[in-house]
């Protein structure tokens, strides 16, 4: 495992993976449609805002998908939940948006075990 | 409110930190170490909390912590992964004790980088990944208390009651507005040390504190006290001079016993306030200044505009709403010990009690710690502090204390400081003369008739001052009223009145009632006969 590899998965975990449920988190499991809907639009598609400019959840993925963990089962779990993701009309009904809002913690949830795990395999040698 | 920088190459933190806890000012983002520094700078004293995000995609040139003019990609890499770290470092160098929340979970490996920038003090983690709002809100909170409780153990004569920590945050705010402050208060309450040691230091401002007590100064010259003269303007005045508000230019301006201040000169206050300049007496030319103004009185200044005393225009301009009243040390109750010990100790430094301290351990044959001042601790009740080389222990008894916390201190502060430190000076002298006399002679019991002959001398005063028109009992007669009935109902309220001002203490009570602060059992006694229930009184004790 290299140094660029950790640098990845660590950037990963911060960039996409703190943010992508950033605003679903706080806004809580009992937030009301609307709500859901203004975290999620802000979540997935200013995922990172830098005055002007921002860069959607998935312009992110593309980004920094390490390509050298591409079979890796949690690089997996990501692509399926973005794909899934991609799917979800967020001005749909709250049945929707509750599930959208699982998938985007799905992929903070992996992004972070990733990094738990290449952290744990280059400490353990 | 609190005011918090955050220091962030993104916006989504700050947006979403103004919506959930917008009772704070929210400063930033600051986008790198330039920007946090420029920030840091411009609200220094201001700031409450930071906020710091860890990684940063910055250009290399923006970064710090780089080791190489030309980095490899990784170490681009790694620098921006551990950007916050960096600028943690760098902050400390200037801010060691500005409390700041890293915006990331507890790590090993970032506190372990943390600790090698030596930057841990007064550093937190998010104690959750998976923060909502609310777990933030506590978490802010929480940094932000502990910092005013920092605050809290500051000066002595703030102490901890409810009034006083009420009343330091009520100041806080103030003290960074650019709006005049009134102190109003009994004397000797502190108004002139709040205004130099609180509200100076966190004005924000980078001038001198200046303090003019208007009551001392001649009316005649009080004119060029303040503003200033240029030579010749009055009979002695063989130069040009600057007055006080140009003194405190860029600082603070503390004007005690405003009430003080004559017609003509209450209008050229006024001036100077609206238009923010001075002219110094005897000439034409504006001289800008700008000072945060700190007035104080103990008269009541609405009662004189009222009476035509007090200009109804500069009055508004003081910022009479947000007036801030010293409580009296009477209703410190739960101060006193602590202004007791704090008292003692600044008492027993002076030249004078030293000498004093220095004959007694003579005459004790004590040994002292080298060179040192002699210590004080003061130990009460039945507990008397081990023996300590170079060191007093003052005893003071249940009954001493009893004496000091029941009496209503008229003088406040000053009467307080006084009495301690005579008592101080009569029991080591008394001591001297006494000596050990087979008991420990480093132990030095302050009697409760010292205490009660020294406050003889200012009870009268306190009957007088404290409620000079006593309380207004409200008693509805009717025709067929027995006189018990009558009486027990004026007893009744006066009971009342009596245990809200002695605050819920009998004891106190009974020195008032009868002399004696042992007989709070029959007051007490008396207060259930009466019908009185503490249960529903105890809410109504002020503070």
């Amino acid at each position: 495992m290299t140094g660029s590899t950790l640098d990845a998965v660590d950037g990963l975990r911060h960039d996409l993976g703190k943010y992508i449920s950033f605003e679903v988190r706080f806004a809580g499991p009992e937030a009301d449609a609307e709500t859901l809907r203004a975290a999620l639009k802000s979540d997935l598609l200013t995922t990172r805002k830098s005055g002007e400019h921002t860069e959607s959840a998935w312009a992110l993925w593309a980004r920094l998908r390490p390509a050298s963990l591409a079979s890796d089962p949690d690089v997996v779990a990501i692509d399926d939940a973005l794909g899934a993701l991609a799917q979800i009309d967020l001005e749909g009904p709250h049945g929707e948006l509750r599930r959208a809002a699982e998938l985007a913690r799905a992929v903070t949830d992996a992004t972070r075990r990733l990094s738990r795990r290449i952290h744990a395999e280059v400490d353990g040698g | 409110m609190a005011e918090i920088l955050v220091i962030d190459d993104q916006d989504r933190t700050i947006a979403l930190c103004r919506r959930v806890m917008p009772e704070h000012i929210w400063r930033g983002p600051a986008r790198c170490w330039e920007e946090a520094s420029a920030a840091l700078q411009q609200h220094r004293r201001r700031l409450g909390l930071v906020l710091l995000d860890l990684h940063f995609d910055l250009p290399a040139e923006q970064l710090l912590g780089l080791g190489s003019e030309a980095p490899t990609a990784a170490e681009l890499r790694r620098a921006r992964r551990e950007q916050g770290i960096s600028i943690l470092a760098a902050l400390r160098r200037g801010h060691p004790d500005l409390p700041v929340m890293l915006m990331t979970a507890r790590d090993g490996a970032l506190e372990r980088a943390a600790d090698r920038h030596r930057a841990e003090e007064y550093t937190y983690f998010l104690d959750d990944e998976d923060l909502d709002a609310r777990a933030l809100r506590g978490q802010v909170t929480g940094i932000l208390q502990a910092r005013v409780g920092d605050a809290r153990d500051g000066p002595i004569y703030w102490g901890r009651s409810l009034p006083m920590q009420r009343l330091r945050q009520r100041l806080v705010t103030l003290a960074r507005g650019r709006l005049p402050v009134i102190l109003a208060g009994p004397t000797g309450t502190g108004k002139s040390l709040l205004a130099r040691h609180f509200v100076h230091p966190r004005s924000g401002r980078t001038g001198k504190f200046v303090a003019v007590d208007l009551s001392t100064i001649p009316r005649d010259l009080a004119g060029a006290h303040l503003f200033g003269a240029v030579r010749g303007a009055y009979t002695g005045a063989v130069a040009d001079r600057r007055g006080a508000f140009e003194e405190a230019d860029q600082g603070t301006l503390f004007l005690d016993e405003i009430g003080h201040l004559g017609e003509d000169l209450q209008r050229m206050l006024l001036t100077v306030l609206q238009e923010r300049a001075v002219v110094r007496v005897g000439d034409t030319r504006e001289r800008s200044v700008d000072v945060k103004l700190v007035v104080a009185t103990h008269e009541d200044l609405r009662e004189m505009v009222r009476q035509g005393r007090f200009r109804a225009d500069l009055y508004m301009r003081l910022n009479p709403a947000a007036s801030v009243s010293l409580p009296s040390l009477s209703e410190r109750g739960l101060d006193l010990d602590r202004l007791l010990a704090f008292t003692v100790d600044r008492i027993c430094a002076t030249p004078h009690v030293q000498d004093l301290l220095s004959e007694a351990a003579e005459r004790m044959e004590l040994e002292r710690r080298g060179r040192e001042p002699w210590a004080a601790v003061v130990s009460s009740g039945d507990t008397v502090a081990a023996a300590s080389e170079g060191a007093f222990v003052f005893l003071l008894p249940e009954r001493t204390l009893q004496l000091l916390r029941s009496h209503r201190w008229p003088g406040n502060l000053r009467e307080f400081t006084m009495t301690v430190e005579n008592a101080i000076a009569l029991s080591v002298a008394e001591a001297i003369t006494a000596g050990a006399g087979g008991g420990r002679g480093d132990v030095i019991q302050i009697r409760p008739k010292l205490i009660r002959d020294l406050l003889r001398a200012t009870g009268g005063l306190s009957a007088e001052s404290g409620d000079e028109r006593g309380w207004r009992l409200d008693v509805r007669v009717r025709a067929n009223d027995t006189l018990n009935r009558v009486a027990q109902d004026v007893e009744r309220q006066y009971f009342t009145r009596l245990y809200l001002q002695e605050r819920g203490d009998f004891s106190a009570m009974a020195v008032v009632l009868l002399g004696d602060a042992g007989l709070g059992r029959k007051v007490q006694l008396r207060f259930n006969q009466l019908g009185l229930k503490v249960r529903e009184l105890r809410d109504r004790i002020p503070g």
